[in-house]
């Protein structure tokens, strides 16, 4: 079996994860999605993701701070991070944190196409 | 009694009151106080001086008599057209010749006479205030030192002989009655003087307070309404981020075909949340500019770059409605220029949407360009539906469009122009529109170019 790149989907709004998740299934990555800032805080010292989409309002650790980690962590040096909110205030602030800002409400094929470009084998 | 025409009271009444000028107090007052002063004047002729002239007719009882009738109704009239202070000082002035003369007349300097010049001081204060009154003072012991010193001399003219003689105690009460009276002028003054100091500074201390609760009030809703919005257009963006998604999600057929009905209902689907999307997207902008965008500080930017950012959707929504797309950048404008970058997009962003939007045939075109030394501009230009010349002002208001029926056909809350200007506004710029109806419109918002000096802390756009 091919190895596919991983995507990580944090987000605590079912949907919008569900639909996340489809997006990057058809961009080919294979898929896993935690529903709150500290399951995530806690997974991401196990896994090393090639693209995260992280929302930024979520229970217990908020997306910024999840943020902050993963760009201190030389683990995750090579991951990508998509964030997604519908806060377009925090998105102008972390504009530079991130590989993308994604303002909500988000395409689907949209996402899928970025995620696709973002694809680790993919990259000139 | 009877027969007296309806109205003779009234018009009586009138002419003996005193004139009122609305708006000024202080001149109702002494107006109110002359007046008096003047019908007393009239009164005490008619009383005194025609019963006298009929027992012992005499030149000078003539010319006096006529002259204070001449001195009442002549500064009644002055009054009443509203020269009150002149009319005041005349009067003062005309009564203290009158008594000098008299004195000088009557053969000499007493105590009856230093109270006539007392009543004048008073009248002069009482009118037109202390410093009138101090002036009169000492007229009045200047001619009294004259006139005692004339009198030593022996060159007055002999007293007539219905002259009172002269006592201590004629003399003492004269000059006290004078006293008491300039003292009382004196205080009544002073305490009006304190009044009027004391309701000026409460006006003031509460007028003060008024505005700075107002100030918070306002500051208060400000921030309530910011927050509010950005909440509101979080709360409901998310769930139709999960509507667009799924929808999308079965327009390709992801989970099998389907018929052409449910192909339109889904159609229909991403329309109606395509334009939730841009009614939330407005809201919340205009919340952010209220809290802080206007504050972002200025640095040097590219304004290609701006463009490559913005232009690639635009121009995918141009084309899906079959339009002529075209940018163009001046080659003599500066590569780099100064201003907060976000706004500058935003500001292209708002304008080309709003040109493809109101355009279904013909071309969109985007000009950047240099005005002159200190000052560039873009021009956004469409052959879409023009807008009325009455509406040219009102459209960048917020919450306006150019009819109702606008929202409906044409989508959006009618922010995106208000937008624009604000953002413009705090770059220092101007938005200006030119359209005809049915031709199209020209947005041209021009904005100054300030040569980047660059300042410790100052932010560089990177790249």
């Amino acid at each position: 079996m091919e190895n596919k790149p991983l995507g990580y989907i944090v987000e605590d709004y079912e949907d919008s994860a569900n639909v996340f998740s489809w997006a990057l299934e058809m961009a080919g990555y294979e898929v896993e999605i935690a529903a709150d800032g500290a399951v995530a805080q806690k997974r991401l010292t196990e896994i090393v993701p090639d693209l995260i989409i992280l929302d930024l309002h979520m229970p217990n650790v908020p997306g910024d701070v999840l943020l902050q980690q993963i760009r201190s962590d030389k683990r995750l040096s090579k991951t990508r991070v998509f964030l997604a909110t519908a806060d377009a205030n925090m998105a102008a602030q972390l504009r530079d944190k991130a590989e993308l800002v994604l303002l909500k409400p988000i395409s689907l094929i949209q996402l899928k196409d970025l995620a696709e470009r973002f694809r680790p084998d993919n990259q000139g | 009694m009877d027969e007296m025409p309806e109205g003779m009271w009234a018009r009586i009444r009138k002419v003996l009151s005193p004139p009122v000028f609305p708006g000024d107090e202080e001149k109702t007052r002494v107006a109110g106080m002359l007046n008096i002063t003047l019908w007393i004047v009239l009164l005490m002729v008619v009383a005194f001086m025609i019963p006298a002239f009929i027992i012992a007719p005499d030149l000078q009882r003539i010319l006096v008599g006529f002259v204070l009738v001449l001195v009442a109704v002549g500064m009644q009239v002055l009054m009443r057209r509203g020269h009150v202070r002149l009319a005041a000082i005349a009067l003062s002035s005309v009564l203290f010749v009158v008594i000098s003369i008299g004195t000088y007349l009557s053969g000499g300097f007493r105590g009856s006479n230093l109270s006539a010049y007392f009543g004048i001081v008073l009248i002069a204060g009482l009118l037109l205030g202390n410093w009138t009154a101090l002036a009169f003072g000492l007229a009045s012991v200047a001619f009294a030192g004259w006139l005692v010193y004339t009198d030593a001399q022996g060159l007055l003219p002999p007293a007539p002989a219905t002259a009172t003689p002269i006592t201590f105690w004629g003399e003492f009460s004269a000059v006290l009655v004078g006293m008491i009276g300039l003292l009382a002028l004196v205080m009544t003054n002073l305490q009006r003087a304190y009044e009027r100091a004391k309701r000026k500074e409460s006006e003031m201390s509460f007028k003060l307070v008024e505005s700075q609760q107002l100030a918070i009030w306002a500051q208060e809703a400000s921030e309530f309404k910011s927050r509010l919005l950005a909440r509101v257009s979080h709360e409901l963006r998310t769930p139709l981020g999960a509507i667009v998604g799924m929808a999308e999600m079965l327009q390709m057929d992801a989970y099998g075909p389907l018929t052409d009905k449910q192909e339109e209902l889904l159609e229909r689907i991403t329309v109606n949340s395509k334009y939730l999307e841009t009614a939330f997207s407005e809201l919340l902008e205009q919340s952010r500019i209220d809290k802080d965008v206007l504050n972002m500080q200025a640095a040097s930017f590219s304004p290609a770059r701006v463009l490559e950012r913005v232009i690639p959707d635009l121009r995918k929504l141009a084309e899906q409605k079959g339009l002529e797309f075209a940018i163009q950048i001046a080659p003599d404008l500066p590569e780099r220029l100064w201003g907060v970058s976000i706004s500058v997009e935003q500001i292209l962003i708002h304008l080309i949407r709003n040109a493809i939007k109101f355009t279904e045939a013909g071309s969109v075109s985007v000009d950047l360009c240099k005005v002159d030394g200190k000052r560039w501009a873009m021009r956004v230009a469409d052959t879409g539906i023009g807008i009325p010349r009455e509406h040219q002002v009102s459209i960048f208001e917020p919450f306006r469009q150019v009819d109702e029926s606008t929202a409906r056909n044409y989508g959006g809350v009618g922010l995106g122009l208000s937008i624009v200007k604000r953002l413009t506004a705090a770059l220092g710029g101007v938005v200006r529109v030119e359209s005809e109806p049915g031709q199209g419109s020209t947005f041209t918002v021009t904005l100054p170019y300030v040569k980047p000096t660059i300042e410790p802390g100052s932010l560089v756009e990177k790249g």
